[in-house]
């Protein structure tokens, strides 16, 4: 569970990113969160994964909560969080199968596992057959199927995807929206962050709309 | 599960950290061997001179010659009163006789030249005796001139206040070296490391997001300042040792005053110097390094 209380974010330089915003994302809710750019909504995505902290009020993400958290803590909280990215952020001179297991890697996990477990996450998001390209060999679509690979191979309760059909194409868009319809179905929790109402209206799910750091809107369907 | 330490993963990373920046390794490695090499060096000679201080026996000796008028009460009694002085280890009597023989056999062949002298022997009666302690060299030698009957006191001490003064020299500049050349070492250590971040960053930023641990991105950065540290080292105990066996000796040899020590001696504390300086150098230049990339 996801939750904001009277949260306000204020930067250094004076701007008040969120103020006084209030949001609860129960466990498997699909929910988009939109709004103008400079609405507050990669600062709150920014809160949820501890890159920042909130000036004041409660966040509470899966069970942690945040303004008490120490630094030390900050990879536990992560590891229960999938974050998928508009730029996809591949490492270049890896193939997809080792970015996939580069994640899985780098918290510990054995080669074992690894060897089990990435092929199937693959197999998941369907680029089995392009395992073993590079990150420039793949169209921006597939970029991104590598990289919500990524994000759920250690099995996260939450995806986070903050503008992850920024650089895909409109067809490949709905892909990766009926990828994460899928996984939001095995039980875990999707956030997609994104200011294009065309995939708010496919989806028909839960939708969140920001404005100047508060809540406008908070409803289902499109 | 939290801690994890994977040797394997972390060897990897930093091995190809080192090739992927070759010039700027192997520039940090020719540094640090520099500083190595040039710090050993200071400490062989300062060693050395500890090691020729200690083996001139004859150094904390002091020879006392005796008025030629006593009688052998009166030396007995000065022999008394020179181990009444607290500083006196021992206290050695060598008759004219005695003195007179060990001059001739000093002289080898050439010892004839003293016959004849037997019946009229100018050399004096005289004490040898040895301190406890160097550092009270000038007070002991001010007490023994109190006693009466002496009438000439003899020490080296002008060879071993050079010796000692040297020595003194040697050690400063080797505190500088290690100083300065440390620092400019731990910089370059650090920049090599930083070119391997850079080439990294990509990574170093999955890592944080997926939820590894700091210590989990350190490691390999560490351990890659710890291989540049320790072939550093290597280079620098091979170079080191040729100095040592072939320009040390050639240069102590030529006078024949001062000893060396033999290799196998030194060789070991050399090696722990250098392989501890270097790997603590390298790993603290990993650390430095990877400081800012790893705030929350």
């Amino acid at each position: 569970m996801i939750e904001f209380q009277n949260v306000t974010m204020k930067y250094p330089n004076g701007t008040k990113a969120l103020n006084d915003f209030s949001l609860t994302i129960e466990d498997g809710e699909f929910v988009f969160i939109i709004g103008q750019s400079g609405a507050g909504k990669t600062t709150l995505s920014k809160l949820i994964t501890r890159e920042e902290k909130c000036s004041s009020g409660v966040i509470r993400v899966n069970n942690f909560n945040l303004s008490r958290l120490r630094d030390r803590d900050v990879p536990r909280l992560r590891r229960t969080l999938g974050v998928v990215f508009q730029d996809f952020r591949l490492i270049e001179n890896k193939t997809v199968y080792e970015n996939v297991a580069f994640a899985m890697k780098v918290i510990g996990a054995s080669d074992r596992i690894v060897r089990k477990r990435v092929p199937y996450i693959l197999n998941l998001v369907d680029l089995a057959d392009k395992a073993r390209r590079f990150p420039r060999e793949l169209s921006g679509g597939e970029q991104q199927r590598a990289a919500i690979a990524r994000a759920l191979v250690n099995n996260p309760r939450v995806i986070l995807a903050d503008e992850p059909t920024g650089n895909v194409d409109p067809k490949m868009s709905l892909e990766i929206m009926e990828l994460f319809r899928r996984i939001n179905e095995q039980g875990t929790t999707v956030i997609v962050i994104t200011h294009e109402h065309a995939l708010v209206r496919y989806m028909k799910k839960r939708y969140v709309e920001i404005s100047h750091g508060c809540v406008i809107n908070d409803r289902v369907g499109g | 599960m939290f801690r994890n330490f994977r040797l394997g993963f972390f060897l990897r990373q930093a091995v190809e950290g080192i090739f992927r920046n070759g010039m700027m390794s192997l520039a940090s490695v020719a540094v640090l061997c520099s500083c190595l090499v040039l710090m050993g060096s200071f400490s062989l000679v300062s060693y050395n001179i500890t090691y020729n201080i200690n083996a001139i026996q004859s150094v904390n000796e002091i020879v006392l010659f005796l008025d030629p008028e006593l009688t052998d009460d009166d030396i007995t009694e000065v022999a008394s009163s020179l181990r009444k002085i607290e500083n006196v280890q021992a206290v050695t009597f060598v008759s004219k006789d005695e003195a007179l023989r060990q001059y001739r056999e000093s002289l080898g062949e050439d010892g004839a030249i003293l016959d004849g002298l037997e019946d009229d022997n100018p050399i004096k009666h005289s004490y040898h005796i040895t301190l406890k302690d160097m550092k009270l060299f000038d007070q002991t030698v001010y007490s023994v001139g109190q006693i009466d009957g002496i009438v000439k006191v003899r020490d080296r001490r002008d060879f071993v206040q050079s010796l000692t003064q040297t020595q003194n020299i040697v050690g400063l500049i080797c505190t500088w070296f290690l100083v300065i050349l440390g620092t400019v070492s731990l910089f370059i250590v650090a920049n090599t490391i930083k070119l391997t971040i850079n080439a990294r960053r990509h990574e170093i930023e999955i890592m944080r997001y997926v939820g590894a641990t700091n210590w989990f991105i350190r490691w390999p950065f560490v351990i890659e300042g710890v291989l540049l540290g320790a072939f550093a080292a290597l280079v620098a105990f091979s170079i080191e040792w040729y100095i040592y066996i072939y320009i040390f000796d050639k240069v102590v040899n030529q006078g024949e005053i001062l000893q060396l020590l033999p290799w196998d001696r030194v060789a070991a504390s050399i090696g722990w110097i250098f392989g501890g300086i270097s790997i603590a150098l390298g790993s603290l230049g990993g650390l430095i390094s990877i400081r800012k990339y790893l705030k929350a």
